[in-house]
């Protein structure tokens, strides 16, 4: 009993942990905690259709950018119902717009001096594990930049 | 020899100050750079400030910090915190060292892993750098309140005492991350009665995750990847499900039953070695950057340095 309560910074550490979920340092570390038969991500696409590399031109990994429009679409869920997996491109047309708009205006507004990246388009890329476990594919556009 | 290995030292085992000190030296590198992105510099340092804007993570939550980005603020943080590494790493004042590291480690962590659940990097180090200093907290208070008339004890032990305690509760906040990081795996794969069971079950869909990493590394860049070893795996998984609910598995028990390592020396080093084993695969197959993970287990957990000393010992009394 008394060598079980040396243990006792621990279980307080991970009931913290578990309760406050993310409050940093605290954290319930999620990643990875469920394996969906699907999943999503976002790239970037130029005018002529041709991708574009994130990083050099804009600073930010296509990871980072996934994650805003992933904030994006769940603050969509309070009007459109069901999962995004399902929603048509023009449902997701508002949260790709905003997406675009985070890069333009909070992320790298250097980059987009001038009209440079006009027609810069987000790419909203599912992918689903197939009932013969082989991967399957499918792209949208979800924003373009005026 | 397996009774041995799970002999419970628990409370018994004893760090020396060297350890401790051995300890410090290389963490203090490992909190400066995960408290300033992996800039040692005080000249290269800056802290953003947009990213707070949304959904903040930790005090910056609770506060405004968006005063630290000012560049004669972060310049003073800077220097506070070179100031507090070296008085951390000298030993002395460990409740200050300790606290304001900790302190600057929060706040400015608070802003750069804003917003809320986007990284997972560094929380281990700011959970190790918390237990040190609740542990110095507690033997200030432990030492002016509960500890009056009771015998005084030697300078040696006390340094002794304050290293085994200082070493044991970063591993116990280490072993806390990782538990907890397996009950969440447990609780979000749909929880039932066998721990993982249903996380395990869901293994073989992980190669939709593996693709997905590919392609975002290749977008980041548009450099093809170095190596094949993401493609291989999801082959493999593809052909041996199995195999790899096997492999998956045991990754997640590791991460479940981490505390044991905090029952004697020879389950802290097998259990660093394996679980930095499993950060070394799972960042050559995802991507994944677990250098703090890594430098913790290297540190706290396989000990190197200590078993170098054991091994020079029995030698010597060997020949004796």
């Amino acid at each position: 009993m008394r060598r079980g309560l040396l243990l006792l910074p621990m279980l307080v550490a991970i009931a913290l942990c578990y309760v406050f979920e993310d409050f940093y340092p605290l954290s319930h570390f999620p990643m990875y905690s469920k394996f969906d038969e699907r999943t999503y991500y976002v790239y970037l696409r130029d005018k002529q259709g041709e991708p574009v590399a994130a990083v050099p031109h804009f600073n930010i990994y296509t990871s980072d950018l996934k994650k805003h429009y992933g904030r994006d679409l769940k603050a969509l869920k309070k009007k459109l119902k069901g999962s995004h997996f399902d929603w048509s491109a023009e449902q997701k047309w508002s949260a790709g717009m905003e997406t675009l708009a985070y890069l333009k205006n909070e992320r790298s507004p250097k980059a987009f001096e001038g009209e440079k990246w006009q027609g810069l388009a987000l790419i909203d890329v599912r992918i689903r594990r197939g009932e013969d476990g082989k991967l399957e594919r499918s792209e949208q556009v979800v924003g373009v930049m005026e | 020899m397996m009774k041995s290995l799970f002999k419970n030292e628990l409370g018994q085992i004893v760090y020396t100050s060297w350890e401790w000190a051995i300890m410090r030296w290389v963490f203090v590198f490992v909190v400066w750079a995960a408290t300033w992105q992996n800039h040692w510099l005080p000249s290269q340092i800056s802290i953003a400030s947009f990213e707070t804007l949304r959904d903040p993570n930790g005090l910056a939550s609770w506060f405004d910090l968006s005063f630290l980005s000012q560049p004669t603020v972060t310049a003073v943080v800077v220097y506070l915190c070179l100031a507090l590494a070296i008085l951390y790493v000298s030993g002395r004042l460990p409740l200050l060292a300790t606290g304001g590291l900790f302190l600057i480690h929060a706040a400015v962590g608070s802003i750069h892993n804003s917003p809320r659940g986007h990284h997972h990097a560094t929380q281990v180090v700011g959970l190790i750098l918390m237990g040190q200093f609740g542990f110095f907290l507690w033997c200030s208070v432990r030492s002016r309140y509960f500890q009056k008339g009771k015998p005084v004890v030697s300078r040696e032990d006390q340094v002794s005492h304050r290293a085994t305690g200082a070493i044991t509760i970063s591993m116990q906040m280490m072993c806390a991350g990782y538990v907890v990081s397996a009950i969440s795996k447990w609780i979000n794969s749909g929880g039932g009665w066998i721990p993982g069971a249903r996380w395990i079950a869901q293994v073989p869909n992980i190669i939709v995750q593996f693709s997905k990493n590919e392609a975002q590394a290749y977008y980041d860049t548009l450099q093809p990847p170095a190596n094949q070893m993401n493609q291989w795996t999801i082959d493999f998984v593809s052909e041996h499900p199995n195999v790899a609910m096997a492999i998956f598995g045991m990754g997640f028990y590791l991460e479940l039953l981490a505390f044991l390592s905090l029952l004697n020396r020879r389950l802290a080093l097998l259990f660093g070695v394996s679980l930095f084993a499993m950060h070394s695969m799972i960042s050559v197959i995802m991507r994944l950057n677990f250098v703090y993970f890594k430098m913790i287990l290297l540190l706290f957990f396989i000990n190197l340095p200590f078993w170098i000393y054991y091994l020079y010992q029995r030698k010597q009394k060997s020949r004796l």
